[in-house]
C-alpha cells in the first residue's frame, strides 16, 4: 500500500496534532492531579500508524511508508514488584506501630520512672514508705499508733494496686474496642475493593482501562496492608469466547497453598471475630471453638441468676457472640466468611461453594494481628494449648501477661504477710496466783490482707464468692481496719510478756527484703487454662525487684518495638518514594513534556501549511 | 531512592526528617527541663532499674540512721542513768571497804551504812525502772511494764513478776531466757534471717544489731554456791542486814538476845570465869566471828558484783559508741547514695544545654531549608 492518497499526507498531519493535543491533555492532567493521593503519572501510549499487508500488484520499488501516530490508549506508569514490597513494610509498619501504642499506654500506668516526690516512684515508694513505717512500729513495738501508721501506708499501697490493675483492664478493654473498630475498618476496604473491582471489571469489559478507579484501589489496598500482610495477584478472567478482563486476587500472605483469600474479582470475605469458647480443645474433633447466646423459647436471651447472659457452644462463627474484652481476654478467634458479590451470592470454586475459614493464632500479621496479641499473650503464664496454637506463645507477652504478673506480685505479698501475722498463742491468762493459766491462752494476729474490705478472708480457692487475693481486689482486713487484729510483734509464746519484743516486726522487714520465687501456678485460679509451666519459677526476687523485673520487660519490648517501628517507617518511606519515582508527578518531566508536545503540535502544524503549499503548487501552479 | 526525584518525594521525606528533628528536639527540652537523664523506663531500662534500687538502698540507709539515732537516744538515756546508779554504788562500796579495814573504832557507822546500802539498792531499782517514751528502758521485750519490784518486806526482788533468786528450775530457765533475750534492730549491718528446722525464722548473728536491755543482765540474778544472792541490789540489802546486827553497846555484830545489854553487861559476860557464862561468851563469839565472816563475804561479793555491774556498764558505753559511730558511718552511705542516683539520673547541665542548642539549631535549619524546598522548575523558566 505504499501508494498515497493525494490527501493522504493530511491525515499525518492531522494525527500528529491530535497526538500532541491529547499528549498535552494528558501532561494537564497530571500536572492538576500533582497533589492527588494516590495518582499515577500517566502517559499517552503513542503507536506509529501502519497499514500492514501487500497490494495485489506487488511491486520491490513499493515504499512502505507509515502514515501517521495513533493515540493507541493512557497507561500508567507502575512498577508492581515495588508496591508488593512497599505493601510488606506497612504490614510491618503496622504491626509495630499497634504494638508500640499499645506498650506505650500500659507504660502509661506502670512507669514509674519521674514520677511521685522527688521521682521516688509510685508503688516504688509506696513499698519502701511501707517498710519505713515497719522499721519505726519495730523500734516502738507495742505501740498501737504506729501499728494504725503501717496499716495507712498497708491501705495506699493496696488501693495503688487496684488502681493499676484497672488501669491495665482499661487499656485493655479500650484495645480491644480499637481492634474491633479496626475489624471493621478491615471489612468496610474489603467491601470498597469488591465493589471497585465491579466498575472496573465493566469497565474493563468495554475496553475502558479506568485509570483512577485503580489509583483508587491501589490506595485502598495499601491501607489493607497496614491492618494484615496480604498477597496481591492478577490474572485474567473468561468473559465469553472472545474476551476477558484483568481480575485482582487478594489473599493473606505465607497463608499455604492455596492461601485463604480475601478478595477474588468481585467476590470479597469478611473478618469476623467472635467469642470463643474457653473450653475448646483442638485435639478433640468433637469440641466447638465458639459460643453463642442462649436463646429462650421466646427468642429473648436466657439470663443466669446473675442477670448476665448465657451461652451455649457453636462452630458457627457467624452465629457467635460478639466478643467481650472483659471475659474473653484468653483467646480471640478471628475467622474470615466465605466470599461472596455484593448481592450475597456465594463464589463458586472448582470444589463447591467458597467456604468460611478460621484463622488461627499465627496466621495474620499487621496491626489486626499486633492487637490481637496485645489482647490476648499471656508470656510465661501460656497453658499447653496456647503453646500448641503458637509455639512462641510463652515469649510473647501483652496485657494479660502484665496483669498476671501484677496479680502474682499482689498475691505473694499478701500472702506473705498474712503467714507471717498469722494467729499464734503470745500468752496465757494469769490465774488467781498470778501464774499463768496454760488453758487460758492470748492469741494475737490475723490477716492483714483480703480479698475486699469487707472481711478478712484471704480467698478459699476453687469458690468464686471468696476469691483468692488479686491487684484488683486485694484490701486491708476489716479487723485490722478497726483495730481488732493488729501486727503480731513476737513469735515467742511462753509465759513472759513480749510487749516490745519486735522478733516478727523484724522478720516481716527482712521479708520486704527477701528473695521470693514467682511461678505461674501461683494464680491458676485466675487463668482460663492451666499455664504449661505452672510450677517453673520465673523470677526470682523482693517485691520491689518483682515490679521492676515487669517494668524492665515491659520497657525493653517497648524499645524493641519502638526501634523496629523507626526501621520499618524508614523503610516504608524510602519505598513510597521510589513508588514515587516510578509513578509520582514531576514538574521539571511535566514541562519538559509540555515543552516537547508543544514543538511537535507546531511541527505537525508546519507539515500541513507544508502539504498545503505544495499541493497549492500542484494544482494551481501547474494546471493553469 | 530512584532516578526521578519528585516534589512531592522530597516533601515527604521533608516532613518525615522535620519531625524527627522535632523530636530529637523536644527530647533535648525535656532534658534540660527535668533534668533527669530519662524519663521513662523504656528509654533506659538498666538505668531506670538500677536508679530505684539505689533509691530503695537510699530510704533504707535513712530508715536504718533513724532507728540508729532513735537506739542511741535510748542507750544514752540509759547511759546516764547507769552514771549515777554507778557513782552510788562506787560511793557505797567505797565506804563498805573502809569498814573492812577499821575494824574498830569506826563500828557505829555500819548501822549507818546499812540505811546507805538499803537507800542504794533501792535507788539502782528505780533507775533501772526508768522510761524513754513509754518504753521501759531496761525491760527487755516487756518494755511496756515495770521490770523490777520489791516484795512487801523490801527482801524480794522481781524481774518481770519472777524471784530473782527463784530456786524453781522452771522460773530459773525463764530468768535465763529473759537475761538473754535480744531486740535485733536493722541498722545497715545486712539483717538476714535464717529459717530453723521447726519453720520459726532466726537473725543470723552479726547482721544485727542487739539493742535489748536487760536490767536483770545488768544487776545479774540467781544465787552462788554459799547461798548467796548475785544479785547486786540483794547482796547490798543482804550486807545491809548483817551490819544492822552491829552492837553499838559490845562494839561486835551482837546475838540478837544480847543485843540490848549495856556494854558492861557484855564484858562482864565475855570475861567471866563462870562455865554458864562462858558458854554465853561462846554463843557471843561464835555469832560475831560468823557475822563478820559474812560481813566479809559479802564485801568481797558485793565488790565483785560492783565489778560486774560496771563492766555491764562499760559495755553499753561501748555500744552507744558503736551507735555513734554507725550513725556516722549511714549519714556517709546516705549522701554516697544520694550522689549515686544523681549521677544515674541526673543529666550533666552543660551538656544537656549544649545538645538543646544543637537540637534547636538543627531544627531552625530544617525549618529554613523548608521554605526553600519548593524551589524553582523548569516551568518558570519557559516562555
Amino acid at each position: 500500500m505504499a501508494v498515497i492518497g493525494t490527501f493522504g499526507s493530511f491525515t499525518a498531519a492531522r494525527l500528529g496534532i491530535y497526538a500532541s493535543q491529547a499528549s498535552l491533555n494528558v501532561t494537564g492532567n497530571n500536572i492538576a492531579n500533582i497533589n492527588t493521593k494516590g495518582y499515577t503519572r500517566q502517559r499517552l501510549d503513542l503507536v506509529s500508524l501502519h497499514a500492514g499487508g501487500s497490494s495485489r500488484y506487488a511491486n520491490s520499488y513499493n515504499l512502505d511508508i507509515g502514515y501517521g501516530v495513533i493515540s493507541d490508549g493512557v497507561s500508567q506508569l507502575r512498577d508492581p514488584f515495588l508496591d508488593i514490597r512497599y505493601r510488606d513494610e506497612q504490614s510491618s509498619v503496622g504491626s509495630a506501630g499497634a504494638r508500640l501504642d499499645g506498650l506505650q499506654q500500659m507504660s502509661n500506668i506502670l512507669d514509674e520512672v519521674g514520677r511521685g516526690t522527688d521521682d521516688f516512684g509510685i508503688i516504688e515508694a509506696q513499698f519502701n514508705d511501707f517498710m519505713k513505717q515497719l522499721e519505726i512500729l519495730s523500734r516502738n513495738a507495742g505501740s498501737d499508733v504506729n501499728d494504725t501508721t503501717v496499716r495507712s501506708s498497708a491501705e495506699t499501697l493496696v488501693s495503688l494496686f487496684n488502681s493499676y490493675a484497672n488501669g491495665l483492664s482499661t487499656v485493655k478493654k479500650n484495645l480491644t474496642d480499637d481492634l474491633k473498630d479496626d475489624v471493621h475498618k478491615v471489612n468496610t476496604i474489603l467491601e470498597q475493593i469488591r465493589d471497585l473491582n465491579k466498575q472496573i471489571r465493566n469497565a474493563g469489559i468495554h475496553g475502558d482501562n479506568a485509570l483512577e478507579l485503580r489509583d483508587e484501589r491501589n490506595l485502598l489496598i495499601d491501607e489493607l496492608s497496614s491492618y494484615m500482610k496480604i498477597d496481591v495477584r492478577y490474572d485474567m478472567e473468561k468473559i465469553d469466547e472472545f474476551s476477558s478482563v484483568e481480575r485482582i486476587n487478594i489473599s493473606i500472605a505465607d497463608s499455604g497453598n492455596p492461601p485463604i483469600k480475601l478478595v477474588q474479582g468481585i467476590y470479597a470475605s469478611e473478618l469476623t471475630m467472635a467469642k470463643s469458647n474457653p473450653d475448646y480443645d483442638p485435639n478433640d474433633p468433637g469440641s466447638m471453638r465458639y459460643l453463642k447466646q442462649l436463646v429462650g423459647a421466646d427468642g429473648k436471651p436466657v439470663l443466669d441468676a446473675d442477670g448476665k447472659p448465657m451461652y451455649e457452644p457453636t462452630d458457627n462463627a457467624k452465629e457467635a457472640a460478639e466478643v467481650d474484652s472483659k471475659s474473653d481476654g484468653d483467646r480471640l478467634w478471628m475467622q474470615l466468611a466465605e466470599l461472596k458479590d455484593e448481592r450475597g451470592r456465594v463464589l463458586k470454586e472448582a470444589n463447591g461453594d467458597s467456604q468460611p475459614v478460621d484463622l488461627s493464632d499465627t496466621i495474620l500479621y499487621g496491626s489486626i494481628q499486633a492487637k490481637r496479641e496485645l489482647i490476648t499473650e499471656e508470656g510465661e503464664f501460656a497453658s499447653s494449648m496456647d503453646i500448641t496454637l503458637d509455639s512462641k506463645a510463652t515469649t510473647k507477652r501483652g496485657i494479660p501477661y502484665y496483669q498476671h504478673a501484677i496479680d502474682v506480685l499482689a498475691r505473694k505479698f499478701a500472702e506473705t504477710f498474712n503467714e507471717a501475722n498469722k494467729k499464734a498463742v503470745v500468752g496465757y491468762e494469769t490465774d488467781e496466783n498470778g501464774k499463768p493459766d496454760l488453758t487460758k491462752p492470748i492469741e494475737a494476729g490475723g490477716n492483714l490482707f483480703s480479698n475486699s474490705g469487707d472481711g478478712d478472708s484471704s480467698g478459699t480457692a476453687g469458690d468464686p464468692d471468696d476469691p483468692l487475693i488479686t491487684a484488683a481486689n486485694i484490701s486491708v482486713a476489716k479487723s485490722w481496719t478497726t483495730g481488732e487484729v493488729r501486727i503480731r510483734n513476737t513469735e515467742a509464746y511462753n509465759d513472759t510478756n513480749h510487749t516490745t519484743d519486735s522478733k516478727n516486726i523484724d522478720h516481716m522487714i527482712a521479708l520486704m527484703e527477701s528473695k521470693l520465687g514467682y511461678k505461674p501456678g501461683d494464680i491458676t485460679d485466675l487463668l482460663s487454662d492451666p499455664p504449661a509451666n505452672a510450677d517453673k519459677t520465673y523470677f526470682e526476687g523482693s517485691f520491689q525487684e518483682m515490679l521492676r523485673q515487669f517494668n524492665v520487660t515491659l520497657a525493653t519490648d517497648q524499645q524493641t518495638t519502638n526501634k523496629l517501628y523507626e526501621s520499618y517507617t524508614n523503610t516504608a518511606l524510602n519505598l513510597d518514594n521510589d513508588r514515587s519515582s516510578v509513578s509520582g508527578v514531576d514538574l521539571n518531566d511535566e514541562a519538559t513534556s509540555m515543552m516537547m508536545f508543544q514543538k511537535s503540535y507546531s511541527a505537525a502544524c508546519q507539515l500541513m501549511t507544508t502539504l498545503d503549499s505544495m499541493l497549492d503548487k500542484l494544482i494551481n501552479g501547474t494546471m493553469r | 531512592m530512584g532516578f526521578r526525584i519528585t516534589s512531592n518525594m522530597m516533601m515527604n521525606t521533608y516532613r518525615y526528617n522535620l519531625m524527627k528533628s522535632t523530636n530529637k528536639l523536644s527530647d533535648a527540652r525535656d532534658k534540660v527541663l527535668t533534668q533527669r537523664n530519662f524519663n521513662s523506663f523504656a528509654e533506659d531500662p538498666a538505668s531506670a532499674t538500677q536508679a530505684f534500687r539505689l533509691r530503695q538502698q537510699w530510704y533504707q540507709t535513712n530508715n536504718q540512721l533513724d532507728s540508729t539515732k532513735a537506739t542511741y537516744n535510748k542507750f544514752h538515756t540509759a547511759w546516764t542513768n547507769l552514771a549515777g546508779t554507778i557513782t552510788d554504788l562506787s560511793d557505797a562500796n567505797a565506804r563498805v571497804s573502809a569498814i573492812r579495814g577499821n575494824n574498830g573504832t569506826a563500828g557505829e557507822s555500819r548501822t549507818a551504812l546499812a540505811n546507805v546500802l538499803r537507800e542504794t539498792a533501792d535507788s539502782v531499782i528505780q533507775s533501772l525502772n526508768q522510761k524513754v517514751g513509754d518504753q521501759f528502758i531496761f525491760a527487755g521485750n516487756d518494755g511496756l511494764n515495770v521490770p523490777f519490784h520489791w516484795s512487801e518486806d523490801g527482801k524480794t526482788l522481781y524481774y518481770r513478776g519472777i524471784d530473782v533468786n527463784t530456786q524453781d528450775p522452771d522460773e530459773q530457765a525463764q530468768l535465763k531466757a529473759m537475761a538473754d533475750e535480744r531486740l535485733d534492730l536493722d541498722l545497715g549491718m545486712g539483717m538476714k534471717e535464717v529459717q530453723l528446722a521447726d519453720g520459726s525464722y532466726k537473725v543470723v548473728n552479726g547482721s544485727a544489731f542487739d539493742a535489748s536491755l536487760r536490767g536483770i543482765d545488768f544487776l545479774n540474778y540467781g544465787v552462788d554456791g554459799d547461798g548467796d544472792p548475785q544479785s547486786l541490789p540483794l547482796i547490798m540489802k543482804e550486807l545491809a542486814d548483817v551490819f544492822e546486827t552491829w552492837g553499838e553497846n559490845g562494839q561486835m555484830y551482837m546475838h540478837p538476845d544480847y543485843r540490848d545489854k549495856s556494854a558492861d553487861e557484855i564484858k562482864e559476860i565475855l570475861n567471866s570465869e563462870d562455865p554458864a557464862m562462858k558458854a554465853e561468851a561462846e554463843t557471843i563469839r561464835a555469832y560475831h566471828a560468823e557475822a563478820q565472816a559474812k560481813a566479809y563475804r559479802l564485801m568481797d561479793k558485793l565488790n565483785a558484783a560492783h565489778a560486774y555491774t560496771t563492766e555491764k556498764y562499760v559495755e553499753l558505753d561501748a555500744k552507744a559508741s558503736f551507735l555513734q559511730t554507725n550513725t556516722e558511718r549511714l549519714t556517709t552511705q546516705s549522701s554516697n547514695l544520694n550522689e549515686q542516683v544523681l549521677d544515674i539520673e541526673q543529666v550533666d547541665l552543660a551538656d544537656a544545654i549544649t545538645q538543646f542548642s544543637w537540637d534547636q539549631y538543627c531544627y531552625s535549619a530544617a525549618l529554613k531549608i523548608g521554605n526553600q524546598l519548593l524551589s524553582q522548575s523548569l516551568i518558570d523558566y519557559m516562555n
